[in-house]
């Protein structure tokens, strides 16, 4: 039997060193297991297409016949796309599949300093002109099914603007494209008048993805540093709320830089002038107007979403030239498009129905 | 503890969060806290750039190539090539053509 500890210091060492070894046993058997329930991005798929750090990925389909014009996901450069295949049963990705849609995903990758001065008319017209010509040659089809998310909608909706013959349908989910259309937090933030974004390039470079991720943080501080970790304790014993919990605090901690130049012009031509709404955006040498896009395209609108308010995405529909075209409102927030119950269940298989039928 | 004072406790809770909610809502829109913000950020951005300066002060004396003068390079590679990748593209277009088949076996 070992002798009683001497002194009240010597009692406190063997308790440390006894809950040190139960941490140290705890994370040896428990942390595998959440390692392997929080692997994300799970759908099967192979990289076909690189360039730089983009990377272009294709999901297997189990489907014997599957749709000839393929999709093409295009997420933020803001976060990992990964969001749109996070856990099985909560993911778009395994939803289209299923739908017999073939499906690729743009990965635009971790920028270095070679991205820094890369401009939004480089990530438009080389990096998604790119991945649309690779898709649609991986497919075997002329054309793509563009699906553009938050500011890969903008991308989207630029891309489609100004190469209307190589998008056969064009979705958009909670993409921006009338800044000035609601006074919410970011568009207070990103004014001209209290942001000099010019500063803001100059000294960082590439703006670092602490930075933004403090931003949409403190657009709801109470909600992201209180209110969800309560709801969290009240559901600790339901297994499937607490796995996509995680995973969605991984992917939120996962976030990524985005490149100087393309910052700068995003906000100073979009947060600040509003030029896309307004027809009077230009990419380099090329003028983008909305009016040019006349392929169908269905605008998802999140009702609850406080990063792009509804009123900000719902413009889309009037501005451009399509003559079918759909607004959808669904009832969650800006990332519940891509994980929600609703989102998976109900939005997604219509969505891929509605692809389907207008491709 | 009771369900009635549990239920008690959620009431409490959820009408914190709506006051405290509402009252970061309207702090997050003051504009002096957003001018406040601006200023703070503003302010940290020109530190930086002070430091900057005087890095590149000493490089100079040293006759060592300064960061603006490799950004300024760099900027120049960047536009090029974005010009190039564009040609390229236009020149490797498919050429179009009428399209029948709505699925493909794989």
């Amino acid at each position: 039997m070992t002798p009683p500890p001497a002194t009240l210091a010597d009692a406190a060492k063997e308790v440390m060193a006894g809950w040190e070894k139960g941490a140290r046993q705890l994370l040896k058997t428990v942390a595998p297991k959440v390692d392997e329930a929080l692997k994300t991005g799970r759908t099967p798929h192979e990289v076909v297409f690189r360039k730089d750090k983009l990377r272009l990925l294709r999901y297997r389909s189990k489907a014997k016949k599957v749709h000839e014009t393929p999709v093409l996901l295009v997420f933020a450069l803001v976060n990992k796309p990964y969001i749109l295949d996070l856990l099985p049963g909560h993911s778009v990705v395994e939803v289209l599949l299923q739908a017999g849609l073939d499906v690729f995903l743009l990965d635009w990758g971790v920028p270095g300093e070679d991205e820094r001065y890369k401009s939004l008319e480089h990530y438009v017209t080389v990096y998604l002109q790119s991945a649309v010509r690779e898709t649609a040659r991986a497919a075997g089809s002329e054309k793509v099914n563009l699906v553009g998310y938050c500011q890969g909608g903008v991308f989207s909706l630029i891309y489609t603007a100004l190469f209307p013959h190589d998008v056969e349908t064009l979705t958009l989910m909670a993409a921006p494209v009338d800044f000035h259309a609601d006074e919410n937090p970011l568009r207070l933030w990103g004014d001209a008048a209290n942001f000099d974004v010019d500063k803001v390039v100059d000294a960082c470079g590439n703006i670092p993805s602490w930075m933004l991720a403090a931003a949409f943080l403190m657009t709801k501080p109470v909600d992201n540093l209180v209110g969800k970790y309560v709801k969290l304790f009240g559901k600790l014993d339901d297994e499937r709320f607490v796995r996509l919990f995680m995973a969605m605090e991984k992917w939120v901690a996962d976030g990524v830089a985005i490149p100087g130049e393309v910052y700068r012009q995003f906000i100073k031509d979009l947060y600040q002038k509003n030029l896309l709404a307004k027809g009077k955006l230009r990419l380099g040498d090329h003028p983008v107007k909305l009016k040019d896009i006349r392929c169908p395209l269905l605008n998802i609108i999140a009702a609850h979403d406080h990063l792009v308010p509804p009123a900000c995405s719902r413009p889309a529909t009037k501005l451009v030239g399509s003559r079918t075209k759909k607004t959808l409102d669904v009832t969650t927030g800006h990332i519940g498009l891509a994980v929600s119950g609703i989102a998976l269940k109900k939005l997604w298989p219509g969505a891929a129905r509605w692809i389907k039928r207008n491709s | 503890m009771t369900p009635e004072a549990m239920e008690g406790l959620r009431r409490f809770y959820e009408a914190w969060m709506k006051a405290v909610s509402a009252s970061w809502e309207n702090t997050l829109r003051n504009p002096a806290f957003v001018a406040a913000m601006g200023q703070g950020m503003s302010e940290a951005m020109d530190l930086r750039a002070v430091q900057e300066a005087a890095v590149e002060k000493v490089l100079k004396g040293m006759h060592f190539p300064t960061r603006t003068e490799f950004g300024g390079l760099k900027r120049q590679i960047a536009d090029l090539e974005t010009k190039v990748e564009q040609m390229r593209l236009e020149r490797s277009r498919p050429p179009r053509k009428a399209r029948q088949k709505r699925t493909v076996s794989r």
